[in-house]
This record gives C-alpha cells, structure tokens and sequence, in this order.
C-alpha cells in the first residue's frame, strides 16, 4: 500500500519534469454481471460501475557510451479493488503501484554483445488472442486483443545477448527472490533467433528447480506486402499450445486478422478462432471489431471500439459481450456485457 | 531471287523486336540512373509527415530516419520523434519486411509495408529509395509529357516476377529528362486501381545528390486527402550495419540526424 501510494505521488508529479514519457489513463466501465451476494447465494444479474485512474512513466538515460538506464514506473487508483467485476467486493478506493521495469544495459562488443541486470519484459510470442512462447508472463491488461499488454511487469533478471550475424543467441537468469520481489522460484529463459529470408524463426525455452518446464518453437514471416503470417508451438508441463495466425492489410488501411489456438491438457483439449478487423472510419477515428469463439460449441466473447485521436491524447469507446448456451464457457461466464471509456493522455 | 513475303515479315519483326528490346534496355539503365539520385550510403534524415483534407491539416508526425544502402534492398530505421502518443516507437524496414516496437515492450511485431504511418503514407513510402529494385520498366513513352512545367520521360513499370505480390501492381513515373528527376507518380493495385498520386518537389543537392525535399501523396479517388512529406534535415551518419537488425531494435539509442 505504501508503495502504491508512493508511486501514484510519483506518477503525479511526474509529467511537471522534462524528459520523462507519460501516460495517463482514466476509464469508466458498467459491467453486467451474474454475481452472487454472498455464499451459497443465488446468482443475480448486478451491475458494477468502475473507475480506474492508471498511470505509467518512462524514461531512458545514457549514461556513457554503451551505458543506459531504462525503467518505468506504473501506479493505479482504483474504486473495484478486486480488479474484477466478477468479484464485487465492498466499495473503496484501492491504490496500487509497480516498478513495471529497471534496467541497467551494456552493449560490451557495439551491435554485438549486450548485457543487461534489472527488472525486464520476458516477452518472445507474436500471438495477438493467444500467446504459446510467453512461458514467463506477469500481469498486464489488454483491451479487445493486442498482442502486447499494457503495464505487463517484468522479472528481476540478468541477462545477455549475442547477435551472431547468423543467429542471435539470449538468455535470462531470473533468481527466486521473494519477499518484496515477489519472485517464487528462479528460472532461465533461453532464445535463439534466426532469419532465413524471409521467414524468422525463434526457439525459447524455459529451465527452472524442477528442469525443463516449457519449450516451444515460433516463426513469423510476410507474404508479398498484405500479408504476415505467424505460427507457434510450445510444451509446457502438462499443457500443450499451438497457434497459427494470419494479417492482411489492404491499401485503404483496413487490417483483418485470423487466428488459431490449441491448447491441450491431459483432461481436455480446446479449439479457438479469433476474428478481428480494423479500419480508419474517419482521419482521427479508427474502428475496431473482434471476437474470440470456442470451435468446439461456438461460444465465445467478442467487441467493437472506437478510437478518437487527438494531438496528444486519445478516447476509446468500447462495448464488450459474452455468449453461449449453458455449459459452454461464454455461455457460463458470469459476464453480461461491458462498456467502457477511456480517456488516454501522453505528456 | 526475291524475298518471300515471309522473310520480309519475319526480318521486320526481328528488327522491331531488337528495337523495342533496345529502347527496353535504355529505359531500365535510364530508371537505375533515377534511382542512383534517390539516396547515398548513411543517409540519415528527419521527416515531417503531415497529413491534410484539402488545404486543412489534420495531423503530423515527425521520424528520425537512418538508411543502409545494401546489395539485397535498402535498409531504414526509423524512429517516431512526435507527437506523444508515438514517440519512442522504433521501426525497422528491411525491403518489404517491416518490424515494429512499442515502447515497453520487447518483442518486435511484423507489419504490413502497406500499413499506413499517417494519411496517405504507408511504411513503404517512407522507405522506398527507389524502383527498379521491386520494379521493371514495361514500357517507355517515347511522347514526351509534360508535368508541372517539366518535360518528362514517362515509364509504365510493373511489379516483377517475384514481387508480383507487392502493394502496388503497377506504377507510372513522370522522370524529368534533362535532370532524370522523379516529378510524379501514379500506384495502381490489383485490377488498375489508381490508390496513390505522388508528386515530387523542392530538389535540393545534398551528398552529392539531387534529393526531392517534398513529395505529396494523395489519395487516388479524392485528391483533397493527401500527406506531404517534408525533410526538415537530411544528413550523413553512419549507423553499423548491425543496428539494422530485429533483435537490434530493442537495444537500439538513436541519436538525432545533424
């Protein structure tokens, strides 16, 4: 709580310094959902109003030639303390912040070897509505379905990379601190990454107390100017994922997006498809639609948004819906609908 | 004895055929000249693009721009100096391929060349040193065309072979012919769609070059929407050629164009 409250006064004080990068992100939501009120309850629909005050500050120093410090800052005021409507707690204000990263980086051999030791992204999918390679993920919200998180939180590591002219070999050691760390059980991601024209391709893996733990594979590669594709796989103990995924890009500046998801365990295996398309509907008003379907009993959730942008700061409408018979997870999911908007501002 | 009427066909068509293959010949070597003029080794630059609907401007950004001239196609960094909401995105383009990092982030995602940077300009366009590395010249216009004042070579030019994929199917190039320099162009997509008009303007010797400070791009169907990309510098500065790498971006410190 301390920490949180540090970060915030950090955060607003923030954007009155010069050479940091700001963001602030205020957002309103109503969710519809099944909740119950207590215990053995019955579910009743509820709906739960929700605002959030988000902020993050970023800033990268030289330090000398080679040298740079990196880092961003990340803190919250929010009035759904949960963090989930689907949980609905007693309402109050809950302050919160993260050191999302830190990092001290040395490029030793210039354009070939860079060393680094601080707080760090451990982040290798391409997927958008699923993500195989990410074995280390930590936190991070998205909005309909980017293939980045906002304000994701890295790993206490120390790391290096090698870019060979054929391969680029990297590796990240993550020690089990806990504690005000957080960080229960070391690991060591690995990466090498190649390109072979006009394809890249990546293999990641993971070793952690109890060995390998996850392993997978990843290529992404562009066919003529409309089209990139993507393919994962990965094993993780006791589960195994697999995506496919297409983008086109048409010259009016519309993008439609297919992807494919597997994801096996020893008690079930599921199939997703996801569907999303966007388009300029205006010069400061991009449209977005999206939907996420189980293949197996069409269930599924999915969302329209709009983006007006400004010269320094952008409004997101966004509608959000579940859906499915009963047993299905859309079906079952105690989200009803969801609206939301959110005022973005970058100083 | 006479000539059969066959041979004299047969001899006309070859004659044709080496004077066409000639004129094809010139045209190709007059297009490599063009583009010899569009950029130098080490070229750096910073670029306005601003985007207008009429004579209204509607948005601006501002990059820095590094370029690597490379056997295998050109090679440019790109990073995004203003407005806010862009700045520290970093962009890597390799001929066609186009790799881009959010800030906070660390994995580059793949984009389309066609992806739009801001109105009427796509990555692509930003890129783009010159034609004959994606283009051959179909033909030549041996009328001569005038555009904007300027007497013009015209080439018709089309994707080749293993880049029948690309965007822009079809080009057309309006080439001044007493400096060969680009004064307009016309991109056509699948079925000869007109998508783009692109005019070239306020060439000024940088590097030893002759470099269009403006080039203007509309839209094909409504020319009151167009992007107008301004140098505000243009430089030298050698970047190693292994900051033009994916894994590079990430690790990458651009310093700004002199």
């Amino acid at each position: 709580m301390k920490t949180g409250v540090v970060l915030t006064v950090c955060l607003l004080v923030a954007p009155l310094l010069p050479a940091l990068e700001t963001e602030v992100s205020v957002q309103t939501t109503r969710t519809e959902v099944l909740a119950a009120a207590g215990p053995g309850a019955p579910l009743v629909q509820t709906g739960v109003d929700d605002l959030l005050l988000q902020g993050a500050v970023s800033h990268r120093q030289t330090l000398t030639e080679g040298w740079n410090l990196s880092g961003t800052v990340w803190g919250s005021l929010d009035t759904l303390p949960s963090g989930s409507p689907l949980v609905v707690p007693a309402p109050k204000v809950e302050v919160s912040g993260q050191i999302l990263e830190a990092l001290l980086t040395a490029e030793v051999v210039p354009g070939v070897v860079v060393l680094d030791a601080g707080k760090k992204v451990l982040h290798p999918s391409s997927g958008f509505s699923a993500a195989p390679l990410n074995f280390v993920d930590r936190g991070g919200t998205k909005v309909g379905a980017q293939a980045v998180a906002k304000w994701e939180q890295g790993w206490i590591q120390a790391g290096q990379a090698w870019m060979a002219p054929w391969a680029t070999l990297s590796n990240s050691y993550s020690p089990g601190w806990g504690g005000v760390f957080r960080q229960s059980g070391w690991f060591d991601q690995s990466r090498i990454g190649w390109r072979w024209d006009p394809a890249d391709f990546q293999v990641v893996t993971l070793v952690g107390d109890q060995g390998l733990q996850a392993a997978g594979f990843g290529l992404d590669t562009g066919w003529g100017d409309n089209l990139t594709l993507r393919a994962e796989g990965a094993w993780k103990t006791g589960v195994t994922q697999a995506l496919a995924g297409a983008t086109y890009t048409g010259a009016d500046s519309s993008t439609f997006m297919a992807e494919y998801s597997w994801d096996s365990t020893a008690a079930k295996t599921a199939h997703h498809g996801f569907l999303r398309a966007t388009r300029s509907l205006d010069d400061k008003v991009d449209g977005e639609a999206w939907g996420l379907v189980n293949l197996v009993d069409g269930s599924g959730f999915g969302g329209l948004a709009a983006t007006v942008k400004l010269e320094k700061a952008s409004l997101i409408l966004s509608l959000q819906d579940a859906w499915g018979v009963a047993g299905s997870p859309g079906g079952d999911s105690p989200l009803l609908w969801k609206a939301g908007v959110e005022f973005q501002v970058f100083l | 004895m006479k000539p059969t009427m066959f041979q004299i066909l047969s001899t006309v068509c070859f004659y044709a055929l080496t004077v066409l293959g000639a004129q094809a010949q010139s045209a190709t070597a007059l297009l490599a000249q063009v583009d010899d003029q569009r950029s130098f080794p080490d070229m750096s630059f910073q670029m306005q693009i601003t985007s207008f609907d009429g004579v209204q401007p509607k948005d601006s950004t501002v990059l820095w721009g590094f370029v690597k001239l490379a056997d295998t196609g050109n090679k440019t960094l790109i990073w995004f100096a203003d407005p806010s909401p862009l700045k520290g995105r970093k962009m890597l383009m390799d001929g066609p391929t186009v790799y881009l990092l959010f800030p906070r982030t660390r994995n580059p995602i793949r984009l389309s060349p066609l992806q739009v940077l801001l109105g009427e300009s796509s990555n692509g366009d930003v890129a783009r040193a010159g034609f004959s590395q994606d283009y051959d010249v179909a033909s030549a216009s041996a009328d001569v065309d005038t555009r904007d004042g300027f007497a013009c070579h015209r080439f018709f030019l089309e994707a080749k072979p293993s880049r029948k994929d690309a965007g822009y199917r079809k080009i057309t190039l309006w080439v001044d012919q007493a400096t060969l320099r680009p004064r307009a162009a016309e991109f056509f997509g699948g079925g000869d769609k007109l998508l783009k008009k692109a005019s070239y303007r306020d060439y000024r010797t940088v590097g030893g070059k002759s470099l269009p400070f403006v080039m203007d791009i509309a839209d094909g169907e409504n020319p009151d929407k167009h992007t107008v990309m301004t140098y505000l510098k243009i430089g030298k500065k050698p970047v190693p050629d292994s900051v033009f790498r994916r894994e590079y971006l990430e690790a990458w410190n651009p310093e700004a164009p002199q």
